[in-house]
Parts: structure tokens; C-alpha cells; sequence
């Protein structure tokens, strides 16, 4: 026989060195050209829990260190955030461990400074009854609901919990919840301080360059405000379109958001503009 | 009994389950290392909580692997002849191996537990977090929880090693049991209200419930967030019950082993 007891892992080792050249020339061959089509597959939490052999825990971390390892990106064929993925993807983490420090304060600083602050609001609530003794999740969410959503009941509502927390910040917290009820303040400047803090605490880069693109995404926002109020003292009358603002002299260009989402104008004033994400399920 | 037992440990330290433990240790104290980095906000807990997910993982492997050097290959090899000769009954036999079983699942995983302790210690000097993990008497009680939950293993085990004795029926039917107990519940509660993965959730949770008369449920042995975010309350309503249940289910799988045993003919 031509193969035998002595050249048999001579030969093996031949044929097999062989298989593997032929392998990675044909697939070289037979190789597509991928089109990126801007969604990633986020397995639901039912079946992550039967994954990781009904360990509910070990699933949420999976999870969480994808979206640690993934980050945002922006699709570049339509130039805005890949959002739907990383929203889904909170979710899961959020259904299969709600306490999850890591996916809650990811969760609000990626998703609500991105437009998707109802869907990150839901991932705070979540957080905030599971982690009891955390005054951070209602905090933020009261922030939010303040900042985005203008909902001044419910945001003392949150900030009312998450002053009975922290006893040290209770004082502050609880001025905080009187002063945006009253809206005296600059909140835009405030919203920038804590974006500014939040990017000074970042323990990853990729993290602090995310914050830096919301940053300058507020300060956008600020510019136009501010040039908004210039227009209507200097020529007594309401701001017509974004345009005007350029054409009069007081820009030379509107603000671009890094995000790529933008801002809009409604009603005369300048806004985060949302983005809109299928598919997602909003507690009602 | 005593020497069944004995005879048992023998049996494990001569085989290569030791060597297979120790390299595990190696592997869950490196994952406790490895999983921190992905952790901004909380290195410790995610360590904690991946090093006690890993340490789930591996015990089931580990325990088949124990009862089929200690029980299967027992009868694989015709030792039983010598084995089950007088004055040994053969309730004796099995239950002194069975007890060998327990005392070497037990001391590694306490074993472990001490790596994984050790280890996430370590990681918490490396940053500050706002919730600390329990460390302590938390961490023990959770360490406490899941010894039950490998008990109910072993005691499938050793069910399966005395209907067959191939080592195939026994690592898959160890690993499946273990895959279906800690599942289903955690399953239920997540289909519950979500119309999105099955049309009819309600139907379907009702006939995932019938699985509860059958297999006790280790999901919710799993209290570990007490360990990770120091906070007793986070214990479930009705443990003891629980409690209570799975151990009436380990002991009704251990008589049924003995009494299949005790009838098995070998031939």
C-alpha cells in the first residue's frame, strides 16, 4: 500500500498542508465584496440566557462587553449613528441584568445625547429600581427628563428619589428639583458643565471621544441660540429660518454635529433634533 | 461506606480529573483578570460576576467527569465484581461513592471560590467604585447557594451513571439537565408580557411552567447580586423554599439511583 504504519503523518502532514493552501487561495477566490449594511444581530434575552447555558448574569456581561468592545459607529452611507443596534443591544443588557452599572451609565451617555433619550430614559428607570441604593440612575434620569423632555414633574419625581440616596447631595439635588421648576436658569450651560465632568471622569478614550462629539454637538446648539438672540435684539423681530442667521452676517456657516444628526427648528426655536429608531418598544 | 468513600477519592486522585481541575482554576482566575478590562464603571463587580459565571460553567464538567471515574468505569471495567462482593451491600457502595463525589465538588468549588476572591480583590485595589462589591459573608452565602445547585447536579449524575454507563449519556444528560434547570426559569419571566418572541406568550408559559413538576429550578439559586452589590435585600422572597424543594428533589434522585442500582443486573 502506498500509504502505511511509517509514512502515514508524513503524508497526512502533506495533504494536509496542501488542503490548506487550496483552502485560502479559493476562499481569496469565491470572496464577495461586503457592503456594510449598518446592522448588527443582538440576539433577544430569552434565548442569551439558554446561550450562556442559563447563566442570566454571564449573558448581561457578554453583552455589555460587546458594546464596550463595538462602540458607535456611524454608517457611513447614510451618514448618521448606528443607533438601532446599540439600543437593542442596552435593551437586552438591561432585560437580562437591570443593576448593570456599566449598561445604564453607557446607555445614557451614548443613547440620550444622540437623540435617543426616551429609549435611554427606560434603561434608567430600570436601573434605578433595580439598584436601590444608587442615586446616579434617577439623577440622570431626571436630568433628562428635564433637559430633553421638558417634563418638570416627573423630573422632580426622579430627583426627589435620588435625593432620599445620597444624603451628601440631597441639599443640591433637592435646589436642583426647585430651580428647574421655577426655569431660571441657564440649563444649556449647565448641560455642557455635566457633559464636560462626565468626559473628565471617562476611564476609556473611546468613551471620553464620544462625549467630546456631544460636546461639541451642545456647543453647536449654544452658538445658534446665542447668535439666535443677537438677530432678534439687533433687528427686532423673530428669527425667520436657520438661514437668516448666515445670510445677515452673524455666521459665516451653521455648526456641523459630529454625530450627524443635527439640530432642528421649530416654532422659532433651536432644537437637539431626535432621531427616530424601528422597532424599538417604548414603555408606555 | 467509609471505604467506599475512600476508595472513591483514590479513584479521582489517580485519574486525570485533578490535572483538568487545576488547569480550570488557572482559566477562571485569568477570565476574572481579563473580563475587569471591559469595565468602565465597575471592574471588581464584572469580574466577580464573570468569574462566578465561568465557575457555573465548569463544575458540571467537572462533576460528570468525577462520577464517571468514581461510578461509570467502575462497572465499565468489571471491577464490580470485586467491588460489590460481601460484606458490601450495594446501597452501601453507591452512596459511599456518591458521598466521595460531593466532598471533592465541594472542595473545589470552595477552592475556587477562594481563586476568584483573591483575585477580584486584587482588581478592586486598581479603582474606586461607588458601589463596592461584598467580598465577605455575601460572597459565601452566594458560594452557599450554588453548592446546592451542584448537589442537584451530582445528583443527576450519579441517576445517569447507573442507567449507562458510557461517558456520552452521561456529559450530555449532566450538561442538559443543568442547561434546562437554570434556564427555564429566567426564560419564563422574560417571555412574560413580550409578544414579540412567541405569538402567544401566555400559552407558552404555562406549558414551560409544567417543566417546574419535573426539574427544581436552579435559575433562582442564583443570588449573586447580593455579592455584587452588597445589598442582603436583593435576596429572593421564599429561598428557604426553595431551598427545601430542590433538596427533596436531590434526595428523591439519589433513592431512585439507589434503588435502580441495587436492582441493576450486570452481565
Amino acid at each position: 500500500m502506498i500509504v502505511s504504519r511509517r509514512n502515514g503523518f508524513l503524508l497526512f502532514s502533506v495533504a494536509y498542508f496542501a488542503f490548506a493552501i487550496f483552502s485560502l487561495v479559493s476562499q481569496r477566490a469565491l470572496e464577495k465584496p461586503q457592503e456594510y449594511s449598518g446592522d448588527r444581530v443582538v440576539v433577544t434575552a430569552p434565548v442569551q440566557i439558554a446561550l450562556a447555558f442559563g447563566d442570566r448574569y454571564f449573558a448581561a456581561n457578554l453583552e455589555a462587553i460587546r458594546l464596550a468592545a463595538t462602540g458607535m459607529t456611524v454608517n457611513s452611507s447614510t451618514g448618521a449613528i448606528d443607533g438601532n443596534y446599540l439600543l437593542r443591544s442596552h435593551n437586552v443588557v438591561s432585560k437580562l441584568n437591570p443593576c448593570h452599572e456599566d449598561n445604564y451609565y453607557l446607555a445614557n451617555a451614548i443613547l440620550s445625547w444622540a437623540g435617543a433619550d426616551s429609549e435611554a430614559n427606560s434603561i434608567l428607570q430600570d436601573a434605578s429600581r433595580c439598584r436601590s441604593w444608587d442615586f446616579l440612575p434617577a439623577f440622570l434620569l431626571g436630568f433628562n427628563k428635564y433637559y430633553f423632555e421638558r417634563n418638570i414633574p416627573a423630573a422632580q419625581e426622579a430627583l426627589k428619589v435620588a435625593a432620599a440616596r445620597s444624603p451628601e447631595n440631597a441639599i443640591a439635588m433637592k435646589r436642583f428639583a426647585v430651580m428647574i421648576g421655577t426655569e431660571e436658569f441657564d440649563d444649556h450651560a449647565l448641560a455642557l458643565a455635566y457633559l464636560e465632568e462626565q468626559k473628565d471622569q471617562a476611564q476609556s478614550e473611546s468613551l471620553a471621544d464620544s462625549l467630546q462629539d456631544r460636546i461639541v454637538r451642545l456647543e453647536g446648539l449654544i452658538l445658534l441660540l446665542e447668535k439666535q438672540e443677537i438677530y432678534e435684539a439687533r433687528f427686532e423681530a423673530a428669527l425667520p429660518t436657520p438661514s437668516a442667521l448666515v445670510n445677515s452676517g452673524l455666521l459665516d456657516a451653521l455648526p456641523n454635529d459630529p454625530l450627524g444628526i443635527g439640530y432642528e427648528f421649530i416654532d422659532g426655536q433651536f432644537k437637539l433634533r431626535q432621531i427616530r429608531i424601528q422597532g424599538v418598544e417604548r414603555p408606555q | 461506606m467509609v471505604r467506599n468513600f475512600l476508595v472513591g477519592l483514590l479513584l479521582v486522585w489517580k485519574s486525570r480529573v485533578w490535572v483538568l481541575a487545576s488547569w480550570m482554576c488557572v482559566a477562571v482566575v485569568a477570565v476574572v483578570f481579563m473580563a475587569s478590562e471591559f469595565s468602565g464603571r465597575q471592574p471588581a463587580t464584572v469580574a466577580l460576576d464573570v468569574g462566578i459565571s465561568v465557575l457555573k460553567l465548569i463544575m458540571p464538567v467537572l462533576i460528570a467527569l468525577a462520577v464517571q471515574e468514581v461510578i461509570s468505569k467502575d462497572i465499565e471495567r468489571r471491577f464490580y465484581l470485586y467491588s460489590l462482593s460481601y460484606p458490601n451491600s450495594r446501597s452501601q457502595v453507591l452512596l459511599g461513592k456518591l458521598a466521595s463525589v460531593v466532598f471533592i465538588s465541594i472542595f473545589l468549588v470552595i477552592l475556587i471560590a477562594i481563586g476568584i476572591s483573591v483575585s477580584v480583590n486584587i482588581v478592586a485595589l486598581g479603582y474606586d467604585q461607588a458601589t463596592p462589591v461584598n467580598l465577605g459573608v455575601n460572597y459565601w452565602v452566594v458560594i452557599g447557594f450554588f453548592i446546592v445547585d451542584v448537589l442537584s447536579i451530582v445528583g443527576i449524575a450519579t441517576l445517569l451513571s447507573t442507567i449507562s454507563s458510557t461517558f456520552g449519556f452521561l456529559l450530555v444528560g449532566t450538561l442538559g439537565y443543568t442547561l434546562v434547570a437554570r434556564s427555564f426559569s429566567g426564560v419564563i419571566e422574560l417571555l412574560k408580557g413580550s409578544s414579540v418572541i412567541v405569538e402567544n406568550p401566555e400559552t407558552y408559559e404555562s406549558s414551560i411552567s409544567v417543566l417546574s413538576f419535573v426539574l427544581p429550578d436552579l435559575g433562582s439559586l442564583d443570588v449573586r447580586t447580593i455579592a455584587l452589590y452588597d445589598d442582603l435585600s436583593l435576596l429572593p422572597q421564599g429561598w428557604e423554599l426553595l431551598m427545601l424543594t430542590i433538596a427533596f428533589h436531590t434526595v428523591a434522585v439519589v433513592c431512585l439511583s439507589v434503588a435502580i442500582f441495587s436492582n441493576r443486573r450486570f452481565g
